[in-house]
Formats: C-alpha cells, sequence, structure tokens
C-alpha cells in the first residue's frame, strides 16, 4: 500500500531524512539569520533561530510549489537544491554568538529523562499513524493534494483551505516516503521546543531554571502524546513561543531584525494553524508598546508576519471569499457552509469557568478531549502567588502573553491539546515556582521535591504504557498492514473495500471521518462532503440515496435517517461486519451491499 | 519567621492536594480501566 510502511528499515531511512532536513533548515535558516543583523547571541541561539527560520521556509516553498501545481518530486528535489545552494551562490558572514560563554549545562539524570522521552516519541511517531486528526485531514489532504497534483480547493471539505505550513512538510514526507516520516516531521518541534524553552530560560533566568523548564516541558504527557503523531499542535508551539522570544530579545536589542525575527515567527505560527491569528492579536500591541510605537518596528513586525503567514489567508480569500473559511461565516459569508470552532469540549465559558479552568483541564480531563496535561503545572504555579516579589520585565511579558493566549484559546476552543501552544510558558513558570519552593524553607523544599519526583516518574510511566504496542510494528515483528488491522478503526473497513469491492462500485461511506487509508482507485463518497454538497445545492439526502442509489455503504452505530431509509428501500444486504472498540465507545461496523438486479424504483 | 513557616505549611498542602487529587481522579479510573 502506498504511504504505508514499518520496521527498522523505513525507520532508518526516515530518519536520515528528517536529519537532512533539519540540516537543511539549518543551512538556509543560518543564511536568512544573517540578514536579520542581530549580534549578541547566547550560545545555541543561532542553531535555533536557524532551525526555525530554515523550516519555515521549506513549508513557504512547499506552499508556492503546490499552488503553482509542482508537486513531482523533481520540483521538491529542485527546492531543496535551491535552499542548499543559495547560501554558496550569495556568501554572507554566518551570525556568530559571544564570545566567552560558559557552556550550555544539563545534568546526566535530566538528560537521560529526556533522552528517553524524545526516544519513546520517537518509536510512537515511527509507528502507522492511528491518530484521528490526522487520518481526518493533517496526511489526507496532503494526499489529495498529490494525487491532483495541486492544492485544489475541495469545496465539500471543511479543512481544504486552512492555514497548513506544517502538512506541507507531511506532503514533501509522503512524497518522498511515507507515514513514518511524516511524523517525524512533527516530532522534529519536540526537541525544537524543549531547546527554545531551554535556551530562552538559560538567557532570562539561569542555568537551573533552563533544565527544569525543558524538563517539565518534555514531561508533559499532552505534549509527549501529540509527539507521536503527525498533528500540528507542538509545530504551532513552538513557533508561537518562538515569537514571543524573539520579541524578548527585540526589546534588549530595539533591533529591527528582531522585530522582524517575531514577524516571521508569528507568521509562521498563523500560517500552522487557525489559532496562530491569536498571536498576532496579542503580539501586535505588545510589538507597539515595547518598541514605544517606533513605526519602523511596528511594520518591520507586521509585514514579516502578513508576508509569512498572509499566503494562506489570501488563498482562502481569493478562492472562497472567506479568509477563514469556514469559520466566522456570519462575517464573511460562508461560500454555501459555515462552522462554529466551539467543538463541545469544556466546561464552560463564563469568568468564574476561566478562573476554575486550570483545575478542570488538570483533574477531569475527559471534558477537555481526554488529553492529560499533567499535575505539575497545577501543583508549582499557583505556590507563585503566596510570594510574589517584583517581577522581571520578561517575566512581565511571559505572563501577559501566557494569560492573553490562554484566554484566546479559551473563548474559542477548549480542547486540552489546543492549550499545548502555551505549555513552554507554563513550563518556564512552574521552573519558577519550583526553584523558589526549594529556596523557601526545608519544609516547602521536602514537599516540592517529593512532588515534583513522583509525579515525572508517573508520567514517565505514562510514556511507557502509551507506547507499549508501537514497538512489535517498528522493530518488524508485525507488518504495518497485520498491526493497523488490529489498532486502526478505519483500516479493516477500508481494507475490505481494498480487497473484495469492484474498482467500478460506487461507495457512500457514513462511518468514517478518517479517510486516509481509502484506496484512491475506488469510487468512494464520504458523507459529510455528500451531505455539506446537497445542502449547499439545497438537494434531499433520502431523495439523492434514492435516484442514484451506492451500490455499497458503510455505516457504524446507529446510521442518519436517509441512509437507513435507502438500506431498507434497496433491501441492502450486510457483506462485512466488524466492531472496533477505543476506550470507552465501541464502535459497530456494517457494510452493506445493494442486491445486484435491484431496480432503481421497487 | 512564623510566617515563612505558614506560606510553607500553605505551599506544601497545595501540592500535596493536587498530586492526592491528580492520583485519585486521573491516574486511578485509567488503572482501572474506567478513561
Amino acid at each position: 500500500m502506498p504511504y504505508i510502511g514499518s520496521g527498522p528499515l523505513i525507520s532508518i531511512i526516515s530518519a536520515a531524512c528528517v536529519i537532512t532536513l533539519a540540516a537543511l533548515s539549518w543551512h538556509f535558516g543560518r543564511w536568512c539569520l544573517s540578514f536579520a543583523g542581530l549580534s549578541g547571541h547566547k550560545r545555541g541561539e543561532p542553531a535555533l533561530f536557524s532551525a526555525a527560520l530554515g523550516l519555515t521556509a521549506v513549508c513557504l516553498g512547499i506552499f508556492v510549489l503546490g499552488m503553482s501545481g509542482h508537486l513531482s518530486r523533481r520540483s521538491f528535489t529542485v527546492l531543496f537544491a535551491l535552499m542548499l545552494a543559495m547560501p554558496f551562490i550569495a556568501k554572507r558572514n554566518p551570525v556568530r554568538t559571544e564570545r566567552g560563554q560558559d557552556p550550555l549545562p544539563f545534568p546526566l539524570p535530566a538528560k537521560l529523562l529526556l533522552l528517553a522521552a524524545f526516544f519513546l516519541s520517537l518509536i510512537a511517531a515511527l509507528a502507522p499513524c492511528t491518530g484521528i486528526d490526522a487520518l481526518a485531514y493533517h496526511l489526507y489532504l496532503p494526499k489529495e493534494f498529490l494525487r491532483l497534483g495541486r492544492m485544489e480547493f475541495l469545496p465539500y471539505c471543511r479543512e481544504t483551505l486552512w492555514p497548513f505550513n506544517t502538512e506541507m512538510l507531511f506532503m514533501a514526507a509522503l512524497r518522498f516516503q511515507g507515514t513514518a516520516l511524516a511524523g517525524l516531521c512533527h516530532w522534529i518541534f519536540y526537541p525544537l521546543t524543549a531547546a527554545a524553552v531551554y535556551l530562552c530560560a538559560r538567557r532570562y533566568y539561569d542555568a537551573d531554571h533552563a533544565v527544569w523548564s525543558a524538563v517539565f516541558f518534555v514531561m508533559t504527557p499532552a505534549v509527549f502524546a501529540q509527539a507521536g503523531y503527525p498533528y500540528v499542535d507542538i509545530s504551532l508551539a513552538f513557533f508561537v513561543f518562538m515569537s514571543v522570544y524573539t520579541l524578548l530579545i527585540a526589546r534588549d536589542t530595539d533591533r529591527i531584525g528582531a522585530y522582524a525575527l517575531t514577524g516571521v515567527f508569528c507568521g509562521a505560527a498563523m500560517g500552522t494553524k487557525f489559532f496562530g491569528l491569536g498571536c498576532l492579536m496579542l503580539l501586535t500591541p505588545m510589538v507597539c508598546v515595547i518598541s514605544r510605537f517606533k513605526p519602523s518596528r511596528v511594520i518591520a513586525f507586521a509585514l514579516a508576519a502578513l508576508l509569512i503567514g498572509g499566503g494562506w489567508y489570501l488563498r482562502s480569500w481569493l478562492l472562497s471569499g472567506n479568509p477563514v473559511y469556514p469559520l466566522f461565516h456570519d462575517l464573511f459569508g460562508g461560500n454555501g457552509w459555515g462552522i462554529q470552532m466551539d467543538e463541545g469540549a469544556g466546561l464552560g465559558k463564563s469568568p468564574l469557568d476561566l478562573i476554575r479552568f486550570p483545575w478542570n483541564i488538570t483533574l477531569n480531563i475527559n471534558a477537555f478531549g481526554g488529553q492529560m496535561m499533567g499535575a505539575l503545572f497545577l501543583a508549582l504555579i499557583p505556590t507563585l502567588l503566596i510570594d510574589l516579589k517584583k517581577p522581571r520585565t520578561a517575566s512581565i511579558i511571559l505572563t501577559v502573553f501566557t494569560a492573553g493566549f490562554t484566554i484566546f484559546l479559551f473563548t474559542q476552543s477548549q480542547h486540552a491539546r489546543f492549550f499545548i501552544s502555551v505549555v513552554p510558558f507554563l513550563a518556564l513558570g512552574a521552573a519558577s515556582a519550583f526553584l523558589r519552593l526549594r529556596s523557601m524553607g526545608a519544609l516547602s523544599r521536602a514537599i516540592s521535591r517529593t512532588v515534583v519526583a513522583i509525579l515525572l516518574v508517573l508520567h514517565s510511566a505514562i510514556f511507557v504504557y502509551r507506547t507499549r504496542a508501537d514497538w512489535p510494528v517498528v522493530s518488524g515483528r508485525v507488518s504495518a498492514e497485520h498491526w493497523l488491522l488490529e489498532n486502526e478503526r478505519s483500516f479493516k473497513g477500508f481494507d475490505f473495500i481494498r480487497k473484495h469491492v469492484d474498482a467500478g462500485a460506487t461507495l457512500l461511506n457514513a462511518a468514517e471521518v478518517r479517510y486516509f487509508y481509502a484506496p484512491d482507485d475506488r469510487r468512494i463518497t464520504h458523507f459529510p462532503h455528500l451531505d455539506t454538497r446537497l445542502n449547499k445545492e439545497g438537494g434531499s439526502l433520502e431523495r439523492f440515496l434514492i435516484d442514484q442509489p451506492f451500490d455499497y455503504i458503510w455505516i457504524s452505530n446507529t446510521p442518519d435517517p436517509a441512509i437507513a431509509n435507502a438500506l431498507k428501500h434497496y433491501a441492502y444486504e450486510p457483506v462485512f461486519t466488524y466492531d472496533f472498540t477505543e476506550k470507552p465507545d465501541t464502535f459497530h461496523n456494517i457494510i452493506f451491499k445493494r442486491p445486484s438486479g435491484m431496480p432503481k424504483d421497487v | 519567621m512564623k510566617r515563612s513557616w505558614l506560606r510553607q505549611v500553605i505551599v506544601s498542602v497545595w501540592m500535596l492536594l493536587v498530586m492526592a487529587e491528580f492520583l485519585s481522579l486521573v491516574i486511578l479510573p485509567k488503572l482501572q480501566g474506567r478513561l
């Protein structure tokens, strides 16, 4: 099957590819960084900023290829070759760190803990993909764009015009290898964000603070879980954090280049997910205040943000008339379709709910989409309130942004994984609290050490438990197809379709929103797309299913009444059934076939 | 001195409370297969 594979060889090839991508990004990003005209970098910062700039450039380059219909392997190769050659063609002095700096300290136990977490999440990322949203659109749409040869507007698909920066990496990954490489293209943001948190804390606090911030970020269960899937939550967190980190540097140096960097990373966040717009909304006034309303600084920031992130919104506006299609349809018009951002997660949006929110999201995880934030932040950060001291300016800026971005996300959608964007900031806060508790007195030192140790052990155990099923497939003891039949809800149904449904037969998929594993050479109509089309055209689903009956209909649990009516009308017969349990739910899947020779009107 | 001890007691109780709640509301139900 295309794009699917696992085992030691594929793992090694994928790892080699992602290392090459990182090296190329660093190489090209270092060249880009030289234009910012910054000096006084601390150790490690040029490499981090270069990698971030380079990855942003790769995403932009693939975006241009996709929009211009150049999605062949050769086009990608030309893009990468250009990125490799440019720094040699137009040579510039590379950015250097300040002389005479201390090495970056990292105690061995913390290093081992982080390496273990990275390694376990790497195993999860290399296993065939089972993430719901990845199969529904993060990977499905890049696959569709590759099949079509261009990033086309698919008018009945909800996500077709969303900002897809990270998905550009996935598209390259699918073009060159498959889901294992796509997984690594998101995983790479896990160590990168940890490095950003570490270096920021090192610059504005101290070495102890840097180590603990990185540990608290990496050991957050929701972050670990996302690192194993080709999603975009950690890449969003990375670019959001980078934009604030460079804003702090812009405040220190007052250089236009630093404000432009803030804009570039803010634009990269905007191009990663709609939530990146919240970053723009918060950073714009902050840039104005911090730069003391100097027009050159504000313009540098705004221009960079719009140039880097604006393309996705322009594409959406030109193709659908709505820059954030299909959101805010009341304002821009839905082009036949509109959805609400809020998907039912959370426990209310009142001011009181906001105050209770940290407690609820930590301890009532099912109400927030099931992702676990862990108890470290709730246990540590509130203790800062009991002994308030005059904060540093960097702490004030970080706190204002964290509070603002949390409130922004809280008002939009309360899925726990969306709040991964604030976890790097929370990690800095938790490290501050932990270090202060250690110096407060013997009792608080003993209790805080005990609590942190217990929670870190618990979180580590959760990491091991989460990846227990991935080892057989990544080590090659079980084939990817066999593993997916056992571990992925949609795969069994699509496998039946691939093996038993004729290429000419029509099939209505009313069971799955995970379309990635659907065979391309079968005539499959996905129910949400058909439903949207009929809504837009003013047609009746019930009439459609009677007038143009499908040869097969695949349902899960209770079908739509119109589908139930069609099944009864044509006396469809079940040809394949299977149950799949995803705790706490069990999905009862049935694929029906219309009896041959059945007339259209019986 | 007294104030410092009071602070330490408050933050310690808070941390232990959060950890206990986390264990009882998140970890134990996970272990029992209820989540």
